[in-house]
């Protein structure tokens, strides 16, 4: 062979290879796409979908839920329905949003085995199973299954992350409901002051007989045996409201009482 | 010859017109090659691009928080030089902001907040682009650009910074704070166990009991135990006991 056709056979060859890695490299792009499955809206599609994919979660299931998309009742009929089959040792969180009448709806519709708090993370639901893969429709859009660990891992550190500070959903704690609930409220906010019991009694023009009282049907409401651990029980559970979590660099504000949270109104 | 050469260019040309007709793909995974990669998927590069916000929350490997330095070093000189401030959020574990250079925090280049809580490697860019990774995963990371999937993350992260504490104050805190008898004095205020029976079960008198909860409460700036319950609640404090 003449060198000249060598040189030609050699880069005839270099564009094979060329080429070959390029199919190779193509494959491996349709393999990613086919981490995502488009899912139609249509209920029936939806729910069972949505059936298949959280029955196979066997260490946890992270929902955060939008009431508002169509979405949203296709996937919460889907949990009501195979949480029973769900193994015990299978956590059920959800995320739902403070709306009040959110609050109270979704209080009766989630199974007994979920554990429901309050988040504000709107237009969004999602489902994330184990650290696998993720349901997810953004409104407007369809839902999609995304199975990707490395999705599926981020978005569930982030809800971890979010889930201790989330007040819980306690159907208990609707102050507006009690009886003197004008009065707990304002306990709720000497008590947050700090203040001693005789200057809160006298601040409410009350008895210290009677401050001690409510303040004793607070610990009672929160489930509590101490002060501090109502404490911290009345930011958990959202009675109080967090102030911001920058530390303070005087005393804690007096209008706290104005800013006790109204809890769920209807 | 000639002929066989020109169909393969044909072929070719066909073959780049399909390529160029395809939809952006919606998931990249990254191969750990650099050489391999497509130009602007490495974190730097993806922020480099960024025009309104970044998101990231550190891991704590050493591999992402080198990135995250140079990062936030080509920021400061690009800060420097034009308009158009860019939001930046770091959200990361106290030992993982710990190896970030001290200037990170300043007030116009990013924002830090410390979480108790584990986190995996998720970049956000304009709500547009994320770059994220899981533990273990040997690959470059995943770069995702669907839309659905990049603002879940995104309202996540959101969720996620409003829950944790402004770095500089956490800093503030006393340190008495992070101590084993205050950490363990915290425990039994939380658990709502009485003063005789907390102070037997840390092997203290009950008078050396009360002293640790009266410091506590001081380091809260609190004047009353239900106070210092809400105080700590809201710094996450029992977060970690």
């Amino acid at each position: 062979m003449l060198p000249t056709t060598k040189i030609l056979e050699q880069d005839l060859l270099k564009v094979r290879g060329l080429v070959e890695s390029l199919a190779a490299q193509w494959r491996s792009q349709t393999t990613n796409d086919s981490l995502v499955t488009q899912l139609s809206v249509s209920r029936e599609t939806l729910g069972e979908a949505a059936e298949n994919f959280m029955s196979q979660a066997s260490e946890s299931l992270c929902l955060i839920i939008d009431e508002r998309s169509e979405t949203t009742t296709a996937v919460v009929a889907a949990l009501r329905r195979i949480a029973p089959t769900l193994a015990s040792d299978v956590t059920v969180r959800a995320l739902v949003p403070p709306a009040s009448r959110t609050r109270c709806a979704l209080d009766a519709v989630f199974p007994e085995e979920a554990e429901v708090r309050l988040a504000a993370l709107p237009g969004l639901t999602a489902v994330v199973s184990d650290t696998e893969s993720t349901l997810v429709s953004n409104t407007p859009g369809d839902p999609a299954l995304i199975r990707s660990t490395s999705v599926a891992t981020n978005l569930r550190a982030l809800f971890d992350t979010i889930w201790p500070t989330a007040p819980v959903l306690d159907p208990r704690l609707r102050l507006r409901e009690l009886a003197q609930a004008e009065e707990l409220r304002r306990v709720l906010g000497c008590l947050q002051e700090g203040l001693i019991d005789d200057v809160a009694a006298r601040k409410l023009s009350m008895s210290v007989r009677t401050y001690r009282r409510h303040v004793a049907d607070i610990m009672a409401l929160l489930r509590t045996n101490s002060r501090f651990q109502a404490g911290a029980r009345a930011i958990e559970t959202g009675l109080l409201p967090r102030r911001s979590t920058r530390v303070a660099d005087g005393p804690v504000p007096a209008d706290i009482v104005n800013r006790v949270s109204p809890a769920c109104s209807t | 010859m000639e002929h066989a050469l020109l169909q393969a260019r044909n072929l070719i040309d066909s073959a780049v017109l399909e390529f160029r007709s395809l939809p952006a793909p919606r998931f990249v995974k990254l191969s750990a090659d650099k050489r391999q990669e497509a130009p602007g998927a490495t974190l730097t590069d993806l922020v480099a691009q960024a025009r309104r916000t970044v998101l990231i929350s550190l891991s704590g490997r050493s591999g992402q928080l080198a990135a995250v330095r140079t990062m936030l070093s080509d920021l400061r000189a690009r800060t420097q030089a034009g308009p158009g401030r860019i939001t930046v959020r770091v959200l990361g574990s106290a030992s993982a902001l710990r190896e970030l250079p001290a200037w990170a925090g300043a007030a116009d280049l990013a924002e830090l907040r410390v979480t108790g809580r584990p986190l995996a490697e998720t970049l956000v860019v304009d709500v547009a682009e994320a770059l994220l990774r899981a533990p273990g995963d040997s690959t470059g990371g995943l770069l995702v650009r669907d839309r659905a999937v990049v603002r879940v993350l995104t309202s996540l992260f959101m969720g996620a910074w409003e829950a944790s504490l402004h770095w500089p104050d956490y800093l503030l805190l006393d340190a008495y704070l992070a101590t084993d008898t205050a950490r363990g004095v915290l425990a039994r205020l939380y658990a709502g166990s009485t003063d005789a029976v907390a102070a037997r079960e840390l092997g203290l008198s009950l008078r050396t009991y009360r002293r640790h909860v009266a410091r506590i409460l001081e380091s809260l700036e609190v004047s009353s135990r239900f106070s210092g319950g809400t105080r700590a609640a809201e710094l996450q404090l029992f977060d970690t006991l």
